[in-house]
């Protein structure tokens, strides 16, 4: 064998264990993959929308003197700091707001309001609640709801420790109920262009309206969808909106209006708060809902007693009637009432100029109170009946009438009882404000009252007798 | 001649023992020195935080550096952890990938951060039950910054760290990266879109694997087999590396909040960003 022979089989004897083992255990020497990683440093924090409009005074304030109600009743799921901005834009627009902690019935409220603001509540409505927001809105006040599906009462059972959830629009879809809006029980949410997080909903559809006029983006942070069954909807959202009801895509809005445009239904309120409301035009959508609150105008009625004046008022009686000891009591009861809503009565023999007026009169005057009762179509026939025109006959022996009328000059409110003994009575009822016992016509009151006989004495009527009796002696 | 033939012989039988069985011996002695190859297996069964990513990282660490392990199978059963825990895994773990191979097993549970290191890995085992996904960050907006009588700070985030709109805006841009890392993890294997993966769902696997957030329904040793063949190698050995890299125990320190009584609860401690699923019950107790 010659040398190299040899030489090369000695190689080839060294390797082949080498190369029986690796074979054996790896198919090929080396892995080597090429992995892909994202650029990590090509991301950026998303850029919120640049605000386009700021929360700046308004020049010339609309809703002068007007009033807006805020329900702070219903276990709101709000803080005053939080709505602040709303409040600061209705104060420049003249408006004075007041909170309603249940203090007095809310039918009392609403009758001097403009609207009425109810932010996510967790206590149900009562019937007569209800009952008192439907005529306010009937008579032209405006209701705005604000419901937000962060502020849900989340309440835990203290023995079993299971959680609850209570969300507001339970509490506040019966308000809405009349008006053909309601909140579905959801969040919308974009997954794919939204404002820093899936549950701040960008939208830049927006229908014709005042409210929405000028707006070219608004963001909604956490927002319950509205469905305007008979209303219309002011907002409407991209085709890439979630609801959380279904997790379906579709149009959805977030801001209603009722079909008779006095109720306004918002599933957020977030928007309006610091800092949300400083993002895109939200800041003028906050300006249009405060233009929206002061907007209303609400004829005064007979019901609103007293909030028919707004300036000093006279009293004035005509005919027979005289001030005497059983009316001043009365009378004192009527100055009070008015002076709760800082109207001063003054009686006078003559109604000053400028000033609005309460007459009070008796019926059995014909002559002297149809210059009162002919504006309103009512006659006064020989069988002491009362002619309402549009009403039919009513009997002039034990019905009070309130007749009221409203003019730029004055406001006049004329109380007429069958007889000058009955007006006291007449008078001390409107004083009290409650009219329940009284058919209310537009600006007609026809009350019942309790004819008054000659011998009865009425004037300690208010006050309390205790009857004791003799103890009956023991007999022995 | 007779004299002379024993030489002959001799010369004979030391040419062969010179020129065949010595290269051959040395030949098998060589040989003997080529490891087997082992597939490395890595445990995550907890939170990814400071001390479990540590625990892991240094595992990631040994295969590097050891030319036997082969391939590395990542068992995976934890419900996630903080963003920069997972994220230094993460990239541990892409450099492992670049030498050698990463199989995932789910356990019971890959879920948020966890599936962020199911993202990065090679392929992904799991079984139809373990629970996948919730694919997203959760946070806890800090305060609104204010200032106190009694604390001086040198500027108006000195306290708050950052402002509560910036630190939303940090959640979704982490959203933005952790959806990127599914993507480019996945790739065409992906069969969802960002609507259903970024939504947070969490999915038993078979529905997992309907969508291609996992790769097969599997047990850990299908996840070991798939590992070896990825790495072509055969008559393998399966070895725990955290014995091997981390022979001394760190100090332990507990991610998850403790209930007054001791209980753990399954959310942290700590207010942060995080990578984490939380149960939907305690979700609404927070």
């Amino acid at each position: 064998m010659k040398t190299h022979t040899r030489i090369i089989l000695a190689v080839v004897l060294f390797i082949l264990p080498i190369l029986v083992r690796s074979v054996t255990f790896y198919q090929t020497p080396f892995y080597k993959a090429e992995v892909s990683r994202p650029d990590f440093a090509s991301f950026k924090l998303p850029e919120p929308p640049t605000p386009s409009a700021s929360l700046a005074a308004v020049a010339a304030p609309a809703g002068e003197g007007k009033v807006v109600i805020i329900d702070a009743y219903h276990g709101n799921q709000y803080v005053p700091n939080e709505i602040e901005p709303l409040v600061t834009a209705l104060s420049a627009r003249g408006g004075r707001v007041e909170f309603d902690k249940g203090v007095q019935p809310l039918a009392g409220q609403l009758k001097y309001a403009s609207a009425y603001i109810v932010f996510s509540p967790s206590l149900a409505f009562s019937g007569d609640e209800l009952r008192a927001i439907r005529q306010f809105v009937d008579s032209g006040g405006r209701l705005l709801v604000f419901a937000d599906p962060t502020r849900s009462l989340i309440a835990v059972d203290s023995y079993s420790g299971a959680t609850f959830v209570s969300p507001d629009v339970n509490y506040i879809n019966p308000v809405l109920a009349p008006y053909g809006l309601s909140f579905a029980n959801d969040y919308l949410y974009n997954l794919q262009d939204n404002e820093g997080n899936f549950r701040n909903v960008k939208f830049v559809d927006f229908s014709d309206s005042p409210m929405t006029a000028g707006l070219k983006m608004v963001v909604f942070y956490g927002v319950h969808s509205v469905q305007p069954n008979t209303g219309s909807s002011l907002i409407r959202s991209d085709s890439n909106t979630f609801s959380s009801l279904t997790d379906q895509r579709g149009i959805y809005a977030p801001l209603a209006l009722s079909e008779n445009g006095q109720v306004l239904a918002a599933g957020d309120f977030s928007f309006l708060t610091n800092p949300f409301n400083q993002v895109a035009d939200n800041a003028m959508l906050l300006g249009a809902i405060a233009d929206f609150a002061l907007g209303s105008e609400r004829a005064p009625s007979l019901v609103n007693f007293p909030y028919l004046f707004s300036r000093p008022t006279s009293l004035v009686t005509v005919g027979e009637v005289r001030l005497d000891a059983s009316l001043l009591g009365p009378i004192a009861t009527l100055q009070n009432a008015l002076k709760l809503v800082n109207v001063p009565l003054n009686v006078r023999a003559k109604a000053a100029d400028g000033s609005d007026v309460i007459v009070l009169g008796a019926l059995q005057d014909q002559d002297t109170i149809s210059v009162y009762t002919r504006p309103f179509g009512i006659t006064l026939n020989e069988e002491n009946g009362i002619d309402i025109k549009g009403l039919g006959k009513v009997s002039a022996e034990d019905s009070g009438l309130l007749l009221f009328s409203q003019s730029p000059r004055s406001n006049t409110l004329v109380l007429l009882a069958p007889t000058a003994k009955m007006l006291p009575e007449l008078v001390r009822l409107v004083a009290g404000g409650d009219l329940s016992s009284c058919v209310v016509q537009e600006n007609i009151g026809i009350c019942s009252l309790t004819p008054v006989s000659e011998e009865e004495d009425y004037s300690f009527d208010d006050y309390y007798y205790e009857y004791t009796t003799e103890t009956p002696v023991p007999v022995p | 001649m007779d004299e002379t033939k024993p030489e002959l012989q001799w010369i004979r039988v030391r040419t062969v023992l010179l020129w065949l069985a010595l290269p051959l011996v040395l030949g098998l002695l060589v040989a003997a020195l080529i490891p087997p190859p082992v597939i490395g297996v890595i445990s995550l069964s907890d939170a990814i935080y400071s001390y479990s990513a540590q625990a892991v990282i240094k595992q990631i660490d040994y295969a590097r550096k050891h030319p036997e392990v082969r391939a590395v199978v990542l068992v995976l059963d934890s419900p996630g952890g903080t963003v920069v825990h997972t994220e230094s895994v993460y990239l541990e773990l892409l450099k492992l990938r670049e030498s050698k191979p990463v199989v995932v097993s789910i356990e019971g549970m890959a879920a948020s951060g966890a599936y962020y290191l199911t993202a990065g890995s090679d392929y992904a085992f799991a079984k139809p039950t373990s629970m996948v996904g919730n694919i997203g960050v959760i946070g806890v907006l800090p305060d609104s910054p204010s200032i106190f009588e009694n604390i001086i700070s040198t500027g108006p985030y000195k306290l708050w760290g950052s402002p509560r709109d910036t630190y939303m805006r940090q959640i979704e841009t982490i959203k933005q990266v952790f959806y990127e890392v599914v993507k480019s993890g996945r790739g065409d294997r992906l069969q969802a879109g960002p609507d259903v993966v970024l939504s947070g769902q969490i999915w038993p696997a078979a529905a997992a694997y309907q969508i291609g957030l996992i790769d097969e329904l599997g047990s850990q040793s299908d996840a070991i087999e798939k590992a070896a063949s990825l790495a072509r190698v055969s008559n393998y050995t399966v070895t725990d590396l955290y014995s091997l890299s981390v022979p001394q125990t760190p100090v332990y320190y507990g991610f998850f909040a403790e209930s007054g009584e001791g209980t753990t609860l399954p959310y942290p401690k700590e207010a942060g960003i995080y990578l984490l699923y939380i149960p939907p019950a305690l979700v609404e107790q927070r």
